[in-house]
């Protein structure tokens, strides 16, 4: 090397040098002691670093997607409700959220009080808001903002990712089709159907208004129930008047049979006003009168005959008809209907013959016209019922896609959701008086679920914000909330622009409110140099999140007055570091605290690290292995291959046994069901794996269930078939590395049921949770994660509408009743338990009924719980004062979950 | 040249049409699908009627060629879309996040030419000699090394056991009051790692062209005449030859062009470098429709002018070449 490469080498090193000096330099910010005196670390000038993931950006809290940008949003708001360390509903005056206090009452149908839940119809949520809380530029958090996030999130229009729509929340569908009549399994058909029960009430009150007999029946418009009435009667004259074209035509087969000679004969035959009267039993081929004939009636029901034409019957119809052709009656037809030939002679035979037509017809018709009890009989009984039936059907049709054309043109034909409500109270729950008015928002769902309260846990993130900049925000905060029903009826006010896509597009997503988000959090988004403006360029830039402690966060704790409830730490500041290098970045002291995966390895380093602690707390979810009955439909060649499956592996291998457990039912080990369930039951001695699938190394066992299904052992290919098939079978680890848990438990097994005859190959795959939510997967290892409510209506109800029965087959379950009944009847008790277990609050008796439900599941052997793994929360213990943080975290109250209170050493 | 450069033009509409076609066929099929993450994301919600709700939102429900045919309109009306996960228009995210992998890539570039250019031309002279040995040796083990492995050493030795540098990233923890120049220093600071990456496992085949291209010129009639005359060996070597060497460099010069701008995927990832590569790897891993079109647009355009550009400079570099007459 020459004398200029030296110098240029030499020149390198030094800028290094200086750079790294820059880079020490940069992250100490130690106190000097003055002010904060027995504190190392400045708390108003250095900023507490968090490791993140990889972001996307996207921090509005509506709309972000992944889990860290989520995290980020949050960061800038409040809730209405928490979480306790135990799982359950938090609230009140100590924590940072919207409501006060709330409560759940179950209805019946007319909305009275149950205290029984098997009866009740409706679920009532009400939640009492805090006054005073401030959103961190100073606005008021009000009940607008509060009704303003939930007509967002239930908005057809709204594409996020949170599934608050799916609530049964009552008139929620009906909002969000626009249709008053559409319910949670709207579709075509069931609109279609609506329409008939439209059709039927109309019919409903045309009987009731002519029932006479029941005054109290609470009748419909009466002009629209005239105008009804006179339709029936329209459509009846065409029904009667169709018949007599019918007869004509049927003259020649009714004379051979019963020599019925006249047209009327034939036509009063059909409509029963004449019969065939019969002698000894002998059919007399000749109508007669009916009441004349009265004697030769031997096996006719008279009464029935009567009440059927309306017990209104002429005397003597042939005298009448006869009496009908008068002269002067047939000179008024011939004028009439013009009945005259080119040479201008009458044509009296054809006025005869309609004379006759019309004589019949309306004998006919003011039968039943002519009374109420007629027309109700033409309604149940004459085509004409299932006509107008029909008619009224598509009336109504028609005006459902006219009220929304209308709606089109700017009107909402359903306003608002009628199952939420806002009102006053002073007092709350406990009766307790609140020193002033609170706003309640009430929430009423269909029938029990126990789930719905989690999703009214919704971020209330600042209307004047997030609307700005459309027209709704104004016309919202010009409106008064209504406090009376009737004011509701046509209240739309929500600073929602209802399913306008350019509002959610481009107002609610703008650029801005993207990049930067704006709530009532403990942090409020700000740049690098905390001054000058904030936005999407500088909130989040170089991989850094810049907060700064949010002024009015005290409003909403205590009782809003005592602003040391203010983050202590003035600075907060994520930085995004990448998974892999996440211990390095707490091995440097980059980061202050980050959450890295509790594995044997990370932990042994972690224990390595003079200046940092860690927290370890059970993650609320647990892995598990699953066959779809669709591609393995024996039960027993299921259970084999369970059989083969060894769930300690997954933890020895890749966590260890304080860093994960084994389960043997398909709930997490932290909720309360768990614990009741096994612990305080029948299995107070502690659960242990299910008999059936007991896991083996003795592969006789395995092959003789495999046997019991009827599958045969090939000698030339050592493989098990049956009907030509094999039991050639892809295990999928969810995921794109063979870096999983389940994957040397998968290996084992795979080479166990392969000695055995089967045919395994195990396999990786990225888009394994796309394929197994469309049920594209035979055998897979992923894994739950668990709500805290135990409910296991959507995962395993045979009615579920979720996509995770896919995993199960149901579909294919229920459509081969041969191969699958024994499925079946385990899932339809299933589904039964879960009902049940649905409509109860009581903690134990709920837990017992999942016992069983869960052992049900077992019993189907479609899933296979593995273990339940730790989540770490890692910390420079140099820097944050242990003190401030939850060392008792758990998976729903984590180890920063009141953060306002963190603070250094 | 002027009519030559409309044609290249014209025929690159045509080009970029066949690419942007090819492009969305492959997106199309990619097996991971951003909508239906996000439609089975919660598995006790309806994932399919969402994804039905998602795809109509998106304007995704129809055919293949009906997706196509949208996006190309949409192009023409000069809207590349919304990116799904970064809910942020395409085009923004690309500008906003090229800056700083144009920084590193320029500076990386330029660095890699002022070491390489001079140190190819000295083997060149000395071909065989202990220099040229010596040099080979070093560049072709920078050649040979992946970026992420040498990337992960260079963390482990300068950052990790040194303490020299931070592990990655752009910024340190930064009192809010640091001066602008501090911000600076600091930035440069953190991409030297970076850069030394770059310039380390491209500077070999730098070198190697230099060299390649000198021992050529040092052959030609021209430099033996120059000799001949008497001119001492570095007016031949630093005048004459160095000059003529420029030519091919400077046509593979302009064909640098996208790796300038369309980012460094893999060392971007590794130091967590929020340029336009770790962004393009992030939104591919995804299944980012509208991004990865855009992104790979992006690419298509750069590389055709690039192209062109390496055309045109060669006509410019090299009297001899006339183009279009």
């Amino acid at each position: 090397m020459n004398k200029s490469a030296i110098r240029i080498a030499s020149l390198a090193l030094s800028a290094m040098t200086a750079f790294s000096l820059v880079g020490c330099g940069g992250g100490g910010n130690e106190s000097s002691g003055a002010g904060k005196g027995e504190q190392k670390y400045n708390t108003e000038t250095r900023p507490v670093v968090f490791a993140i993931d990889a972001l996307d950006g996207n921090f509005n809290p509506f709309f972000a997607t992944s889990l860290t940008d989520s995290n980020v949003a949050a960061m800038t708001q409040i809730g209405m409700l928490t979480t306790d360390k135990d799982g359950n509903v938090a609230y009140g005056k100590d924590e940072a959220v919207v409501a006060l206090d709330i409560r759940e009452t179950k209805l019946n149908a007319d909305g009275n009080k149950v205290s029984d839940e098997a009866d009740a119809t409706f679920t009532e949520y009400e939640f009492i808001l805090k006054n005073g809380i401030k959103f961190s530029d100073g606005t008021p958090l009000t009940v607008k903002d509060v009704l303003f996030n939930l007509y967002v999130y239930l908005d057809p229009m709204y594409m996020g990712s949170a599934t608050i729509y799916s609530t049964d929340i009552v008139g929620l569908q009906a909002y969000r089709m626009q249709d008053p009549n559409a319910n949670e399994d709207m579709d075509e058909s069931s609109l279609n159907a609506d329409f008939y029960n439209q059709a039927d009430q109309r019919i409903s009150d045309i009987v009731a208004y002519l029932d006479g007999e029941n005054d109290t029946t609470p009748v419909g418009d009466e002009a629209q129930i005239k105008k009804d009435i006179a339709r029936v009667k329209e459509l009846f004259r065409e029904e009667v008047e169709s018949d007599w074209t019918m007869s004509v035509g049927s003259v020649e087969s009714y004379e051979k049979e019963y020599n019925f000679t006249e047209d009327w004969q034939i036509y009063y035959f059909t409509h029963n006003v004449v019969r065939i009267h019969t002698v000894q039993g002998k059919k007399q081929k000749f109508p007669e009168d009916h009441v004349h004939a009265g004697k030769y009636i031997t096996n006719l029901d008279e009464e029935a005959g009567l009440q059927e034409n309306g017990g209104n019957y002429n005397p003597d119809i042939k005298g009448e008809i006869d009496d009908a052709q008068s002269d002067a009656t047939i000179a008024e037809y011939i004028a009439k209907h013009d009945l005259k030939d080119e040479t201008g002679a009458t044509k009296e035979a054809q006025a005869r013959e309609m004379i006759i037509k019309d004589t019949a017809i309306n004998t006919v018709y003011d039968a039943y016209t002519g009374t109420d009890d007629g027309i109700i009989e033409i309604l149940y009984y004459w085509a004409t019922g299932s006509n107008i039936r029909d008619e009224f059907a598509a009336e109504e049709k028609s005006e459902y896609y006219q009220d929304i054309k209308d709606r089109n043109d700017g009107e909402l034909l359903v306003k608002n959701i009628s199952g939420i409500r806002t009102y006053k109270t002073t007092k709350d729950f406990g009766g307790n008086d609140l020193g002033a008015s609170h706003d309640v928002l009430k929430i009423k769902i269909n029938k029990v679920d126990p789930k719905a309260i989690w999703n009214f846990g919704f971020s209330v993130a600042p209307m004047h914000y997030y609307a700005s900049g459309s027209p709704a925000l104004a016309a919202a905060q010009n409106a008064t909330v209504p406090s009376s029903e009737a004011d509701w009826a046509n209240y739309s006010t929500f600073g929602v622009d209802y399913s306008n896509e350019p509002f959610f597009k481009d107002i609610l997503q703008s650029a801005e409110k993207n990049g930067k988000p704006v709530g009532a959090g403990v942090y409020m988004a700000t740049n690098e140099t905390g001054s000058g403006t904030v936005d999407r360029t500088n909130f989040y830039k170089n991989n850094w999140v810049y907060y700064e402690r949010n002024p009015h966060f005290y409003t909403v704790l205590g009782d809003g007055t005592d602003t040391s409830n203010n983050a202590k730490i003035k600075y907060f500041r994520y930085r995004v570091v990448g998974s892999d290098k996440i211990m390095s970045a707490l091995e440097t002291g980059i980061v202050d605290l980050a959450e890295p995966n509790a594995t044997m390895d990370n932990i042994a380093d972690l224990n390595g690290l003079s200046h940092i602690n860690h927290i370890e707390y059970a993650t609320n979810g647990y892995g598990y292995v699953g066959i779809n009955p669709k591609y393995v439909p024996d039960i027993e060649v299921r259970q084999a291959m369970m059989m083969a499956m060894n769930t300690a592996v997954t933890i020895k291998g890749y966590y260890s046994s304080e860093l994960a457990k084994t389960l043997y039912r398909s709930m997490s080990l932290e909720s309360w069901v768990y614990n009741f369930a096994y612990n305080e039951g029948e299995y107070a001695e502690g659960v242990t794996e299910w008999h059936e699938i007991a896991y083996t190394t003795d592969t006789a066992k395995i092959e003789a269930k495999v046997q019991q299904a009827g599958w045969t052992k090939d000698a030339s290919t050592g493989l098990y078939t049956k009907d030509g098939k094999t039991l050639t079978y892809t295990f999928t680890i969810a995921g794109g590395t063979t870096d999983h848990p389940a994957y040397n438990m998968f290996m084992d097994a795979a080479k166990t049921l392969n000695s055995c005859g089967f045919d395994i190959t195990v396999i990786t795959d990225v888009s394994a949770l796309t394929k197994l939510a469309t049920g594209q997967l035979a055998v897979w290892a992923a894994a739950w994660s668990s709500t805290v409510d135990p409910d296991l209506y959507q995962v395993y109800h045979k009615d579920s509408k979720a996509t995770s029965i896919k995993n199960w087959g149901y579909k294919e379950i229920y459509e081969d009743d041969d191969q699958f009944g024994y499925e079946q009847g385990i899932i339809d008790e299933l589904s039964e338990k879960i009902e049940i277990a649905r409509t109860m609050t009581d903690k134990p008796s709920r837990a017992a009924i999942y016992q069983e439900a869960l052992d049900l599941i077992m019993q189907l052997a479609v899933e296979l719980p593995t273990y339940q793994r730790n989540d770490c929360t890692a910390y420079n213990k140099d820097v944050i004062d242990v003190t401030t943080l939850n060392s008792n975290a758990t998976a729903t109250a984590g180890v920063t979950n009141r953060l306002w209170e963190l603070n250094y050493n | 040249m002027f009519k030559y450069i409309v044609e290249r033009l014209l025929l690159s509409i045509l080009i970029l049409f066949g690419v942007s076609l090819i492009l969305y066929i492959v997106v199309w099929n990619m097996p991971v699908s951003y909508l239906e993450t996000i439609a089975y994301k919660d598995p006790t919600v309806d994932g399919a009627k969402r994804l039905q709700e998602l795809k109509e939102y998106y304007g995704l429900n129809g055919t293949m060629l009906q997706g196509y045919w949208g996006w190309l309109v949409n192009l023409f009306k000069g809207d590349l879309g919304t990116s799904f996960k970064y809910n942020q228009p395409v085009e923004d995210v690309i500008f906003k996040n090229m800056g700083v992998s144009f920084g590193i890539s320029l500076v990386a570039t330029v660095l890699q030419l002022v070491i390489a250019v001079p140190l190819g031309i000295k083997c060149a002279v000395n071909q065989y000699g202990k220099l040229d040995y010596i040099v080979t040796f070093l560049v072709m083990i920078g050649i040979s090394f992946p970026t992420f492995f040498f990337a992960n050493i260079l963390i482990k030795v300068f950052a990790m056991d040194l303490g020299w540098f931070e592990i990655g990233g752009l910024q340190s923890n930064l009192p809010t009051d640091a001066t602008g120049w501090t911000r600076f220093w600091d930035m440069i600071w953190h991409l030297v790692l970076p850069m030394l990456t770059l310039v380390i496992l491209s500077i070999g085949s730098w070198v190697r062209y230099t060299r390649t291209n000198t021992l050529e010129v040092l052959n030609a009639d021209y430099i033996r005449t120059a000799r001949a005359k008497g001119l001492s060996e570095n007016t031949v070597i630093y005048k004459h030859a160095f000059r003529n060497t420029l030519i091919p460099l400077v046509t593979v010069l302009a064909g640098t062009l996208p790796s300038l701008f369309g980012g460094a995927m893999i060392t971007e990832t590794i130091f967590d470098i929020p340029g336009i590569g770790n962004i393009a790897y992030q939104a591919l891993q995804a299944g980012d429709i509208p991004f990865i079109m855009g992104y790979n647009m992006f690419i298509a355009v750069l590389t055709i002018i690039g192209i062109l550009l390496t055309d045109i400079m060669y006509a410019v570099v090299d009297p001899r070449v006339k183009l279009g007459d």
